[in-house]
């Protein structure tokens, strides 16, 4: 066969096997744009959740959640900048400890 | 090591790997007298074609472990493992289609036991997904689906011998004692085999920790959505594993 037409055929071989492994990876990170989206969405979730559980037990009188987690340790004081990283039972994790 | 910092070196291993895979073979592998630059085919199309193969097998024995275990982790490790190989059965059927196109004129040939054997396997694995998928209970579906990927994968290594015995078409043998390869051929080969099959490995633990991550992150949202009905554990129809939610709340971090 002459080298030309060898040529042709040979990049083809390469170029599809390379061209599976991307289309692979494409598909694969949209999903993992997906799972993005679901954590964001998770977080939003327990933001409100965070902020349901601080409206509640600031209208007990405060401590409410401190006093859950603490074990009667006196719990500082609540305001709406505190986030879910306050709070273990609420830790969703970090993306980048699931997937590379 | 982290799962993730694991998946980072193997990334890199496997990139590494096949680039220095690709510039052996066309750098340092001497051209063939036969088939000249066409057997350069060879490099690709035959570690794709093993790590395959060994790929229907790893799932059948990890089907094995599921059932042994009854643990989901080893059923969502089977169902990876065939599916990726699956996906590079795709590149050896066509690969081999382009081969056999230049080196014999024709892009399929029914009497060769080789291709139409590979072809029944790789069929037969086609069906794995449609099983899944026709079975709604998810603790159904991965026993069906540990059974099937079992007596599959027994078949592939009965398959892979049933052609070696048969002598009806002589196809290039590459390792056992017909094997002539010559020293840069074989050291170029088996550096193109240990780079497919670690972009295999990669690509399975990457597949893995993204179904592993979406599946806790359903669990999560159901455990915090406020609405009760959305609480309960619903799951749409689907041919993926289903981990059960305190497994994927737990497994996220590991490989």
């Amino acid at each position: 066969m002459p080298l030309r037409d060898a040529v042709e055929y040979v990049a083809a071989a390469y170029i599809v096997v390379f061209a599976l492994v991307l289309i692979y990876l494409t598909i694969m990170s949209k999903r993992l744009r997906g799972v993005q989206r679901d954590l964001d969405e998770l977080t939003r979730l327990a933001d409100e959740r965070l902020n349901e559980r601080l409206g509640g037990s600031g209208r007990e009188g405060g401590g409410g959640l401190g006093r859950e987690n603490d074990g009667g340790r006196p719990s500082p004081p609540h305001t709406d900048a505190r986030t879910p990283d306050d709070h273990p039972e609420l830790d969703l994790g970090r993306p980048e400890s699931t997937v590379a | 090591m982290s799962s993730s910092s694991r998946l980072r070196h193997l990334s890199v291993a496997s990139a590494l790997a096949l680039t220095g895979a690709l510039a052996l073979v066309f750098f340092y592998a001497p051209t063939e007298a036969d088939q000249g630059f066409l057997q350069k085919i060879f490099y690709i199309h035959v570690p794709l074609a093993i790590v395959c193969l060994c790929g229907f097998v790893a799932g059948g024995l990890l089907a094995i472990q599921h059932l042994r275990t009854g643990d989901s982790r080893w059923d969502l490790r089977s169902y990876v493992a065939i599916h990726m190989s699956l996906i590079f059965g795709v590149g050896v059927l066509i690969t081999g289609s382009i081969w056999a196109k230049g080196s014999w004129g024709h892009w399929w040939v029914w009497d060769s036991p080789t291709l139409v054997s590979f072809l029944i396997i790789f069929l037969l694995y086609a069906t794995y997904q449609p099983l899944r998928f026709s079975i709604e209970d998810p603790e159904r579906q991965s026993r069906y689906a540990s059974v099937f990927a079992i007596a599959a994968g027994a078949f592939v290594p009965m398959n892979f011998v049933a052609v070696r015995l048969s002598t009806a078409y002589v196809h290039p043998r590459v390792l056992g004692d017909t094997s002539n390869l010559p020293g840069p051929m074989a050291l170029t080969f088996l550096i193109s085999l240990g780079a497919f099959a670690l972009l295999f490995l990669t690509l399975c633990m990457y597949e893995t920790a993204a179904k592993r991550a979406r599946a806790k992150a359903r669990a999560l949202k159901r455990k915090l959505s406020a609405d009760g009905a959305s609480a309960a554990p619903m799951r749409r129809r689907s041919a993926e594993p289903a981990l059960g939610s305190a497994t994927a709340a737990n497994a996220g971090g590991r490989g």
